[in-house]
C-alpha cells in the first residue's frame, strides 16, 4: 500500500484515523495499541512474511534495550556490540548477501546463481532506527520502554518504510502524551497541507520526470550530450521531489495523529557547499551517520588526516547503505572526496562568490546522481562521458520533446532554488480558506493524475522504498 | 537528542472543511465536465471509425424498408474480408457490411449493432479473435478514444461501475489535447486521413464494402488466438446479444474471421462453441476454413486483399445458401473462375449469380487449399469444365500451361449512360494534354465544360448533377470558392490527368479523361472511370480460358 494509492488515501488512512481516535476515547494505551496494529497491518500489506522479520527484530531489540538498562558496564558494552552486530547482520543478510556472493564469484571466476532473498521493505530504516535505540539505551537516553509504545516507535506507518529515521527520545514521549490523543484541528490542517504538497511533488512532478530519466539511463547505448544532461537533470528533480514528497507526506500523516516527525529536507539544492548539502539532504540519515558512525570513529578530534579518513569511511558506508551495488559505493566515495576537498578549501579561507558556490555545488550533486541512478558502472561512466562531450550517440528524443522537457526542468530548477519548501510555506502564512481551496485543487489534480496513470499501470513506488 | 520543534502554523477553523469540500466538489464535478469536454478529435482511429459508422448507418437506412437484411458485424477483418454487395447479388438478400474496427472490442461492436437491427434481420458475426477482451477499458485503445469522442451517450448505457472506471481513466494529459480538438472542431478542421495510407473512406460503396489494395506484410500468427477465458465479459455479451436477437426475431450466424493461415491449426475451445450455440448462433464453418496464405493479406493478418476476399466471400456464400433457405450449391463444380494478382472487383460479368456451382480459385504456380496451378486449370479445361477469368495477369500464368484467353463477354456504356448512373452527384474531371473527346460528351456534361475539354488542352473541371450541394475542392492546388461549380480551368503544366480524393490518388491517366463521381451526402467516391476516347466506356470483360493451338489461336 503506497501513500500515493487510492486504497491508502481513501480506505486505510480514514479507517486508521477513525479507529485511533475512537480507541483514544477508551484510553491512550489502547489508542497506541490500535495504531501499532494498524501500522503492522500496513507493513504486512506488501508481504505478510515481512511481518515475521520486523516482529523478530522489534522483540529482540526491545529485549536488549531492557537489558541495557543494567548497571554492569562490561555486560552493557558487550550487549550493545552484540545488538549492533545482530542488526547489521540481519541487514547484511537480506541486503548484501547476493552482492557479496556475486563479487566473490567474479573474483574466483565461478558461476553465480543469485539466492532467492526478498529484501523486506524498509529494513534499512527500521534497522538503523533500532541501532540508534540500542546506543541511546546504552547511554541511558532511552528511558521510556513500554512495549506497545516501542512497537509503535519502530513501526509507526508514516516513517516505517523510508524514514525519516527517528530517535527513541523524539517519538516515545509523544506517544506517551495524553493530550496527543485528541483530534486537534490545527495539527490536522498542518497535516493536510503537508500531505497535499507531498502528494503533488510525488505524483505530479517526480512521476512525470521519471520517464525522461528512465529513457536516458535505461538505454544501453551511448547518448548525446544534451540527452545525458536531460536525463541527469530529470533524475535530479525526480529524486528530490520523490523523496522530499514522501517525507512531506510522512510528516503530514504523522501530524494527523498529533505526532511530529523530524524534518528530512531543507532546500538541499540551494546549498552553498557539499557540507551544506549534507546538512540539508536526507537530514536524519546524515544525522544518524554523524552521530553513530563519524563521531564514534573519532570525528574531527584526532587530527586532519584521521578526520578525512572518517569522512571517507562514513560516506562510503552511507553510499553502500543505499544499495548493494558498486555504483552506490562509488557515489559515496565521490561525496567523501568532495567533502574532503570542501574541508581543504575551507581551510584556505578563500570564499567563493555565493552564486558560483551554489551552482558549483549543484553541478557536483547532479554528477553524483548520475552514479547513483546508473544501473552499472559502465552506464554511469558512459553518461558522464556524454555529459562532458567525451563521446556522443544518437538523440533519444525528438528536438521538440526534448526542448519541452528542458523547459519544464528549468521551471523545476527555479522552484527548487526559490520556492519555499512545505514547512516554510506552511509556517510563513495563515492556512486560510483561500489556501484550503488552493490545496484542495492541488490534491484533486493529484487524484486525476493518479486515475489516469493507474488505469494503465500500478502506482509508482517511492524511490527510497528500494533502499 | 534535541527535542523536535513544533511546526508553527496558523490556520482558520474552517480550513479542513474547505479543503474537503473542494476535493469532494471537484471529484463530483469532474466526471460531468470530463464527459462534456474530453475528446480525441485529433486522433485518426476514432475519426476513421466515425466515418465508417456514419456511412454504414446510411447503407442500412437505404435498406430500411426491406423485410429482412443480412447485416455483417465485426471488425476490420470483416470490413476487408466479406463482400456484402456480392452476397446481395448472389443470394438476393439486401446485405450491408456493418463491420468497422476490431479495436472496439466485441462488446461494443454488438452493442452498436443492436441500435441498428430490426426484427427480421439476419446478423452474420465475424469477430476477430482479439475482439474478446474488453477493449474500451484500455485508455490507449481506439474503443476508449472513439466512445469519448463520438459516442458519449454509450457511457450512460454502461454498467455504472464500468462507466465510472472509464471516466476516471481519462489521462490527465488528454485535457490540453481535448482543448486543441475542440478548437479544431470549432474551426471546422476535421481530422484528415493524411497518415492513414490506403485506408480511405472514399472507397466505401453503398453496401458498406471497402475497396482497397495494398502490398502484403506477410504477417502470420503462430496459431489461432482463441479467447482463453470463459469468464471474459464479452462472453456475457454474446449471451445478452443472443437474448436480444431472440426477443426481436433476429437470426444469428457465426463465421470465423478470415486470417492469415497460422503455423499451427487448432480447434476452438469447447466453452466458446457452447456459448455461441447456446446463444442462438448457427456456426457456418471451421476456423481453418477461413485461414488463407499470408501472401493474400495486406497490412495485417486480418486484412485480405480483394482476390482473397472474393474467394472467402464465395465460400461463405456457399455455406449461407442452405441457412437462408436456398438450395445448396451443387457439389459438382460447374465452372471455375480464376483470380490472379492482388486486385479484383466484382462486376456483372464475374458474379455468376445464377450459377452456384462456379467456384473461385486463386491462380498460382504453387497450388494450395485455395489456389490452383495453371496445369490443374489446364486439366479442367481439357475435361470440359468452363474456366473463366477477367484478370490480365492470369494470361501470363496460363500461357505456361498452353492456355489462352478467349473473350466471352463484355459490357460498355455510352458516355451519357455512364454519367446518368449518378443522378445526384458531384463530378471531378481531369483531362491530360492532347486528349481526344468524342462529340457525345456534349450531351453528358455542361456546355461550358465541354467547350473547354473539347480543345484537347489539359483541363480540370467540377460540376454537379441534380440538386447536389457544393463541395469544397482544389484544382491544381488552388482552392475553389464556395458556389464555384460548375467550373473549369485550363492547366498548362501537367503531364497527366490525376484526381485526388481524401488525400488519396483516385484515378490518373497520361492520355484518358479521368472522372470521379462523388456522393455529396456521404462525401465519398461512388464511381470513377478513365475515358480513353470513343463514344463508349468499357466497364468489364470476361474471358473464357481455352487451350492454345499450335498456331497460337484458341481452340
Amino acid at each position: 500500500m503506497l501513500y500515493n494509492s487510492f486504497q491508502f488515501l481513501f480506505v486505510f488512512l480514514p479507517l486508521c484515523l477513525l479507529l485511533y481516535f475512537a480507541a483514544a476515547k477508551v484510553s491512550g494505551w489502547f489508542a497506541n495499541v490500535v495504531l501499532a496494529a494498524m501500522s503492522l497491518l500496513f507493513y504486512a500489506w506488501w508481504d505478510p512474511w515481512n511481518l515475521l522479520v520486523i516482529a523478530i527484530s522489534i522483540m529482540a531489540n526491545f529485549t536488549m534495550g531492557l537489558a541495557l538498562r543494567s548497571d554492569r558496564a562490561k555486560f552493557k558494552k558487550g550487549l550493545l556490540a552484540l545488538g549492533v552486530a545482530a542488526n547489521l547482520a540481519l541487514l547484511a543478510f537480506f541486503k548484501y548477501t547476493n552482492f557479496a556472493l556475486a563479487n566473490w564469484a567474479a573474483v574466483t571466476g565461478r558461476h553465480f546463481q543469485p539466492l532467492q532473498i526478498a529484501l523486506p521493505l524498509g529494513i534499512s530504516f527500521f534497522t538503523f532506527t533500532q541501532i540508534a535505540f540500542l546506543v541511546d539505551a546504552y547511554k541511558g537516553y532511552a528511558t521510556e520502554l513500554g512495549f506497545f509504545r516501542y512497537v509503535l516507535f519502530v513501526a509507526f506507518f508514516p516513517h516505517l518504510i523510508a524514514g525519516p529515521i527517528v530517535h527513541h527520545s523524539q517519538l516515545m514521549p509523544q506517544f506517551a502524551e495524553p493530550g496527543a490523543k485528541k483530534w486537534i484541528p490545527a495539527n490536522v490542517h498542518i497535516g493536510i497541507a503537508f500531505l497535499t504538497i507531498g502528494l503533488f511533488n510525488k505524483v505530479i512532478i517526480a512521476d512525470n520526470c521519471a520517464p525522461w530519466a528512465n529513457q536516458v539511463f535505461d538505454s544501453p547505448h551511448p547518448v548525446c550530450c544534451l540527452d545525458a544532461w536531460r536525463g541527469a537533470l530529470a533524475y535530479t528533480m525526480q529524486l528530490y521531489f520523490d523523496f522530499s514528497g514522501y517525507c512531506d507526506m510522512a510528516i503530514g500523516l504523522a501530524m494527523l495523529f498529533n505526532i511530529r516527525l523530524p524534518d528530512n529536507f531543507n532546500n538541499p539544492y540551494q546549498s552553498q557547499s557539499l557540507a551544506d548539502f549534507w546538512r540539508r539532504w536526507h537530514m536524519t540519515l546524515s544525522g544518524f551517520l554523524r552521530e553513530y558512525l563519524y563521531i564514534p570513529l573519532g570525528g574531527n578530534r584526532q587530527g586532519e588526516t584521521r578526520r578525512e579518513f572518517n569522512v571517507m569511511a562514513t560516506m562510503l558506508l552511507g553510499g553502500i547503505w543505499h544499495g548493494a551495488g558498486w555504483t552506490y559505493a562509488i557515489w559515496g566515495l565521490y561525496h567523501g572526496t568532495l567533502l574532503i576537498l570542501n574541508h581543504v578549501w575551507s581551510r584556505l579561507n578563500l570564499p567563493l562568490p555565493k552564486i558560483f558556490a551554489r551552482i558549483l555545488t549543484f553541478l557536483m550533486v547532479v554528477i553524483g546522481w548520475v552514479m547513483f541512478r546508473a544501473g552499472s558502472l559502465h552506464i554511469a561512466a558512459n553518461r558522464l562521458q556524454s555529459m562532458f562531450g567525451l563521446q556522443t550517440g544518437p538523440s533519444l528524443a525528438r528536438p521538440k520533446a526534448a526542448g519541452g522537457q528542458f523547459a519544464i526542468l528549468a521551471i523545476l530548477l527555479l522552484l527548487v532554488n526559490f520556492a519555499p519548501n512545505a514547512k516554510q510555506w506552511t509556517e510563513s502564512r495563515t492556512l486560510s480558506k483561500k489556501r484550503a481551496f488552493f490545496l484542495g485543487v492541488l490534491f484533486f489534480i493529484c487524484l486525476l493524475q493518479m486515475c489516469g496513470t493507474y488505469a494503465s499501470r500500478a502506482p509508482q513506488p517511492f524511490i527510497y522504498f528500494q533502499f | 537528542m534535541e527535542r523536535l520543534q513544533p511546526i508553527q502554523a496558523k490556520s482558520v477553523p474552517s480550513f479542513g472543511l474547505v479543503w474537503l469540500l473542494t476535493v469532494v466538489g471537484a471529484s463530483l464535478m469532474f466526471p460531468v465536465i470530463s464527459v462534456l469536454f474530453v475528446n480525441y478529435y485529433k486522433s485518426e482511429d476514432p475519426a476513421w471509425i466515425d466515418l465508417l459508422y456514419r456511412q454504414k448507418h446510411v447503407a442500412l437506412q437505404r435498406r430500411a424498408s426491406e423485410p429482412r437484411r443480412l447485416v455483417i458485424v465485426g471488425g476490420s477483418g470483416a470490413l476487408f474480408g466479406i463482400d456484402a454487395e456480392l452476397i446481395e447479388k448472389k443470394l438476393h438478400i439486401p446485405t450491408v457490411n456493418f463491420a468497422t474496427h476490431a479495436g472496439l472490442g466485441l462488446r461494443y461492436l454488438l452493442d452498436r449493432a443492436e441500435r441498428e437491427l430490426r426484427s427480421g434481420d439476419i446478423v452474420l458475426l465475424a469477430a476477430e479473435y482479439e475482439t474478446w477482451p474488453d477493449a474500451y477499458r484500455d485508455s490507449e485503445g481506439p474503443a476508449f478514444d472513439y466512445i469519448w469522442t463520438y459516442d458519449k451517450p454509450y457511457l450512460a448505457s454502461m454498467n455504472r461501475i464500468e462507466a465510472a472506471k472509464m471516466i476516471s481513466a481519462v489521462p490527465w494529459s488528454q485535457w490540453p489535447r481535448s482543448t486543441a480538438g475542440w478548437i479544431d472542431r470549432i474551426h471546422g478542421d476535421y481530422f484528415h486521413f493524411r497518415e492513414l495510407s490506403f485506408y480511405s473512406v472514399a472507397t466505401l460503396d453503398s453496401s458498406g464494402d471497402i475497396h482497397v489494395t495494398a502490398p502484403s506484410a506477410k504477417s502470420q500468427p503462430p496459431s489461432f488466438p482463441f479467447p482463453g477465458d470463459p469468464t471474459l465479459p464479452a462472453m456475457q455479451s454474446i449471451r445478452q446479444f443472443g437474448s436480444f436477437a431472440r426477443s426481436k426475431g433476429i437470426q444469428l450466424l457465426w463465421t470465423w474471421p478470415n486470417i492469415a493461415r497460422p503455423a499451427t491449426l487448432s480447434q476452438p475451445p469447447g466453452f466458446l462453441i457452447d456459448r455461441l450455440q447456446s446463444s442462438g448462433f448457427v456456426i457456418l464453418d471451421q476456423p481453418a476454413d477461413n485461414a488463407f496464405p499470408p501472401d493474400w493479406f495486406m497490412d495485417t493478418p486480418y486484412h485480405p486483399n480483394p482476390c482473397c476476399r472474393r474467394v472467402r466471400t464465395e465460400e461463405l456464400i456457399r455455406r449461407l445458401r442452405p441457412v437462408l433457405g436456398l438450395p445448396p450449391a451443387p457439389q459438382k463444380v460447374t465452372g471455375l473462375f480464376l483470380l490472379a494478382g492482388t486486385d479484383h472487383r466484382r462486376t456483372d460479368g464475374n458474379t455468376f449469380a445464377d450459377h452456384p456451382g462456379v467456384v473461385f480459385r486463386y491462380l498460382s504456380p504453387e497450388p494450395g487449399l485455395d489456389a490452383i496451378s495453371p496445369e490443374a486449370a489446364a486439366q479442367l479445361v481439357r475435361g470440359g469444365t468452363p474456366v473463366y477469368t477477367d484478370s490480365e495477369e492470369a494470361r501470363k500464368l496460363l500461357a505456361s500451361a498452353d492456355l489462352t484467353l478467349q473473350l466471352q463477354s463484355r459490357q460498355s456504356l455510352s458516355i451519357p449512360e455512364w454519367f446518368a448512373q449518378y443522378p445526384s452527384c458531384v463530378f471531378c474531371v481531369a483531362a491530360p494534354p492532347n486528349h481526344s473527346l468524342d462529340p457525345i460528351w456534349k450531351s453528358a456534361i455542361p456546355n461550358t465544360i465541354y467547350r473547354q475539354l473539347a480543345t484537347g488542352a489539359a483541363s480540370a473541371a467540377m460540376f454537379s448533377a441534380g440538386a447536389a450541394p457544393i463541395l469544397g475542392g482544389e484544382i491544381n492546388q488552388q482552392r475553389l470558392q464556395s458556389n464555384a461549380i460548375p467550373c473549369v480551368v485550363s492547366i498548362h503544366t501537367v503531364p497527366q490527368a490525376q484526381i485526388v480524393v481524401d488525400d488519396r490518388e483516385f484515378v490518373s491517366s497520361p492520355a484518358g479523361v479521368c472522372v470521379v463521381a462523388i456522393d455529396p451526402e456521404m462525401g465519398i467516391v461512388v464511381g470513377s472511370a478513365i475515358f480513353a476516347g470513343g463514344a463508349n466506356l468499357e466497364t468489364w470483360r470476361l474471358y473464357r480460358v481455352a487451350e492454345r493451338t499450335a498456331s497460337g489461336r484458341a481452340l
